[in-house]
């Protein structure tokens, strides 16, 4: 038994730091977007409208993950956000579609505003037909109003259970501010019938933007901010008295999700063609909290899984099973939470994490020390310890960082 | 290596599934083209807050494609075949799942939709595909669009012998209440309009958020106004809520009697008929219509959906939808969408159980009669006026709108959808 391999054994045993991006996370993701890219060339338009949604849902649900699995703030209104970036993409859609097609509506404005005794565009409104000002509005606005309501809350240590009921709430209002101005907002029907962007090269982009998020956010959960975040997440007060400013991390990671789900509702108004009331309430808040906890809320991955297996599910039951599907989807719920209690990719997480700890275990019995098998064992931990250094691992040397 | 190899046979089942996902879903719905059979859409809510109502339009639209079916089908013996889908209350999913019956599913057409929120989120669907939507409610008109073609009643049909005759019968000061939306914000205007025309005035006019069941201030503001008639366009939980709180206060339909176009033998089977009786109610058609053609369809409709089951005039109208639908398709002997919106619907007749309808010639509205009832102890509706004749549709009303009307026959309109403008809709400048 040499000095080397005692200590690789005994350091893959007691720390190990995941890389940053793993080779599978790479294929796989690749594989994804490889599918879901080129889907449209052989499949549905149906499927293809369906799959351009899940991906925006999927965004939406990450930022709820971001903030609820990482930082332990559990919101209930993040479609606030989601519906902000919605309203002002379909605004200026339907603007500039209005002004565009004047007999549609017998006017240049949209058929809401003259239904509700509007003569022209409000002038605070009108810059938005600019499609250019809508995106920075949509930048700008939701993630404002996060930090607002961040700097009230958190500074204040508004946590758990009370940020959950303050968020909820907001959400409401949004939901009713919306309905009552309806000369604005087209109120309960929504805003409908714009130029719509459904088609495979704006499938493109929504991926190419999903992918980024995800990068983002993967970057920003193993980088240190994220270590600190998940020592909020656990014992805030002890994050605290190791001279760390909670409030300060909490808001910069709500901003962050929130303009995320802004960009996510941005995306799903280009793409649905459809805005309505119920894409700022409570209703989507929880849905969102559902499918981040189904796919596994304290994983980046989670909740994509998450919303393509509970929406998939939904529309695949719904059709097959009229009478019943609800019946099933709450079967299903229960099923997750009892016995996947931190989502499918936490669970299978953990099981890795599990199974790599005994491996690790039985390798620092003298299993994998000499002989063929080290090379193997060694190569294996090239690529997949973040401990050390590629060629560290290679050849046994201990390298290591922390 | 025991690990190993279980490590990658769940690495290569999440994949495979993932992969194989879209693969089984597209696979789902590759069924093969039976050509003795014509697909039609049914796209009503089966769950959510609409369900109720949507519900009872299904059952309708079902009960009619059976009894078409059963009396030999359509174009030479083929069968109708319903595609149901639920959109669950959620004008979103209405979109999709009007995308999935089109593309899809290639259904001829699609009988479907309640509120006007999810006509409107699915109407653009329609217009891209070049589909065909049939829409059984009444609902505030100021649309025609060539992919759709409207059953229900528009403001002139519910409202134009109904306000005169409330004016005259109770009195000219009307209270003004209605749930806020476009339909009451727009039955309103129409109203306000006609009381203005007829001698009435508003003594205030108040809308209440959807959803919102709490009436007492209302209630109050009512009892120290004293108007001669409270208009209400409240819809659905609301109807309940408002008509239980206002006898609970203690007036009565003989002090102030509540006039309306919305409430339905439904809303009064879930309000308990003594709340609702001795107010007005004006529609198109009531359950208790004396004709053999309603005598049938009642009966009918009850022994296949149950005894306590009621009818209401949206349903009547999904029900004699269907039968247009049929009647086109013998028509034209064609499933093309263009045959079928040009030459097959419109002008089509049926004997329906309020009496002799008619599609318009050139808006894609419906001749319908007006009826004003009034409710009985049994929940039911006694007829108190009838319109002598039926009543031509006019989506954009002409009290409000003089200079605009909606005409597909017009050569401005047909250039414009001959030229594949995404404006699909007939409305002119006249």
């Amino acid at each position: 038994m040499t000095t080397a391999s005692a200590e690789l054994g005994r350091a893959r045993f007691t720390l190990r730091r995941e890389p940053m991006f793993p080779l599978w996370s790479i294929f796989g993701v690749a594989a994804v977007v490889a599918i879901l890219a080129t889907y449209p060339l052989y499949g549905t338009e149906y499927v293809m409208n369906l799959l351009g949604m899940f991906v925006c849902f999927s965004i939406f649900a990450l930022s709820i993950s971001l903030i609820w699995g990482f930082a332990g703030i559990l919101s209930l209104g993040q479609a606030i956000y989601f519906g902000m970036g919605a309203y002002f993409i379909a605004l200026s859609l339907k603007l500039s579609y209005a002004a565009e097609n004047p007999t549609r509506y017998g006017g240049t404005i949209p058929d809401y505003m003259e239904w509700n005794g509007l003569t022209e565009v409000p002038a605070i409104m009108a810059p938005l037909m600019h499609i250019e000002v809508a995106i920075v509005c949509l930048l700008f606005f939701p993630t404002l109003l996060a930090f607002i309501f961040g700097v009230i809350t958190f500074k204040r240590h508004i946590y758990g259970v009370y940020c959950a009921v303050i968020t909820l709430a907001e959400a409401l209002i949004l939901q009713e501010f919306i309905i009552e101005y309806q000369a604005y907002t087209g109120g309960f029907n929504g805003i409908t019938d714009y130029e719509t962007y459904n088609n495979m090269y704006f499938l493109w982009v929504i991926l190419a933007v999903a992918v980024l998020l995800f990068g983002t956010s993967r970057l920003l959960t193993h980088s240190r901010i994220g270590t600190v975040l998940k020592s909020v997440r656990d014992n805030d007060v002890r994050a605290e008295f190791n001279g760390y400013e909670v409030a300060n991390y909490r808001i910069f990671v709500f901003c962050f999700a929130s303009m995320m789900a802004a960009i996510a509702g941005g995306l799903y108004a280009a793409w649905m063609g459809i805005v309505s009331h119920l894409d700022t309430g409570p209703i989507l808040s929880i849905e969102g909290v559902i499918w981040a906890a189904v796919g596994g809320r304290a994983t980046v991955i989670g909740p994509f899984i998450g919303t393509f297996l509970v929406k998939g599910a939904e529309f695949f039951l719904s059709q097959q099973l009229a009478w019943a599907w609800q019946l099933v989807m709450g079967l299903l719920f229960i099923f997750v939470v009892k016995f996947m209690p931190e989502g499918i990719m936490g669970t299978i997480g953990k099981s890795i994490a599990m199974g790599r700890q005994r491996r690790a275990y039985a390798e620092s019995q003298d299993a994998y020390q000499s002989g063929p098998m080290a090379v193997v064992a060694r190569l294996r931990a090239a690529f997949t310890d973040g401990n050390r250094g590629f060629m560290d691992n290679l050849l046994g040397r201990s390298g290591r960082r922390d | 290596m025991k690990i190993n190899r279980r490590r990658f046979l769940k690495t290569a089942a999440l994949t495979g599934t993932a992969a194989a996902f879209p693969y089984f879903y597209t696979q789902k719905f590759a069924k093969a083209e039976e050509s003795d059979e014509i697909k039609v859409g049914i796209l009503h809510s089966l769950s959510g807050t609409i369900a109720i109502i949507e519900r009872s339009l299904h059952n309708a639209e079902l009960m009619a494609i059976e009894e078409i079916n059963a009396a030999g089908g359509v174009m030479g013996g083929k069968k109708l075949v319903p595609v149901v889908e639920d959109p669950q209350s959620v004008v979103r999913v209405f979109r999709q799942k009007a995308k999935k019956l089109l593309l899809q599913d290639k259904v001829v057409a699609v009988l479907g939709c309640y509120t006007s929120a999810s006509r409107q989120s699915v109407l653009p669907e329609f217009e891209n595909n070049n589909g065909i939507l049939l829409y059984p409610t009444l609902y505030e008109a100021q649309e025609c669009s060539y992919n759709c073609f409207y059953t229900g009643a528009v403001p002139n049909q519910q409202l134009d012998d109904f306000a005169p005759w409330v004016i005259d019968k109770f009195g000219p000061r009307h209270y003004l209440i209605g749930a806020n939306y476009i339909y009451p914000k727009e039955t309103n205007r129409e109203w306000k309009a006609l009381l203005d025309n007829f001698g009435g005035e508003t003594v205030a006019e108040e809308y209440a958020p959807l959803g919102h069941t709490e009436f007492a201030t209302n209630i109050n503001k009512i009892a120290s106004l004293q108007p001669d008639v409270v208009f209400s366009t409240l819809v659905g939980d609301q109807i309940v809520a408002f008509y239980k709180q206002f006898k609970q206060f203690g007036i009565t339909a003989e002090d102030i009697p509540i006039c309306t176009p919305i409430t339905t033998e439904q809303e009064i089977k879930g309000m308990g008929p003594e709340y609702a009786l001795g107010h007005y109610t004006s529609f198109n058609y009531f359950q208790s219509v004396d004709s053999p053609e309603n005598a049938d369809f009642v009966s009918r409709y009850k022994a296949t959906y149950g005894e306590d089951e009621v009818t209401n005039a949206v349903m009547e109208a999904a029900y004699f939808q269907t039968y247009f639908l049929a009647q086109a398709l013998d028509k034209t002997g064609s499933t093309d969408a263009d045959a079928l919106i040009t030459e097959g619907l419109p002008g089509q007749e049926f004997q329906a159980p309020q009496g002799k309808v008619k599609i318009d010639e050139k808006n894609h509205h419906t001749y319908l009669w007006a009826r004003i009832g009034q409710a009985r102890e049994d929940g039911q509706f006694d007829i108190v006026w009838k319109s002598e004749d039926w009543i031509r549709p006019d989506p954009w009303v002409d009290l409000l709108y003089p200079d605009r009307d909606c005409d597909f026959t017009d050569p401005r309109v047909i250039e414009r959808i001959k030229s594949g403008d995404r404006d699909r809709s007939g409305t002119i400048e006249i």
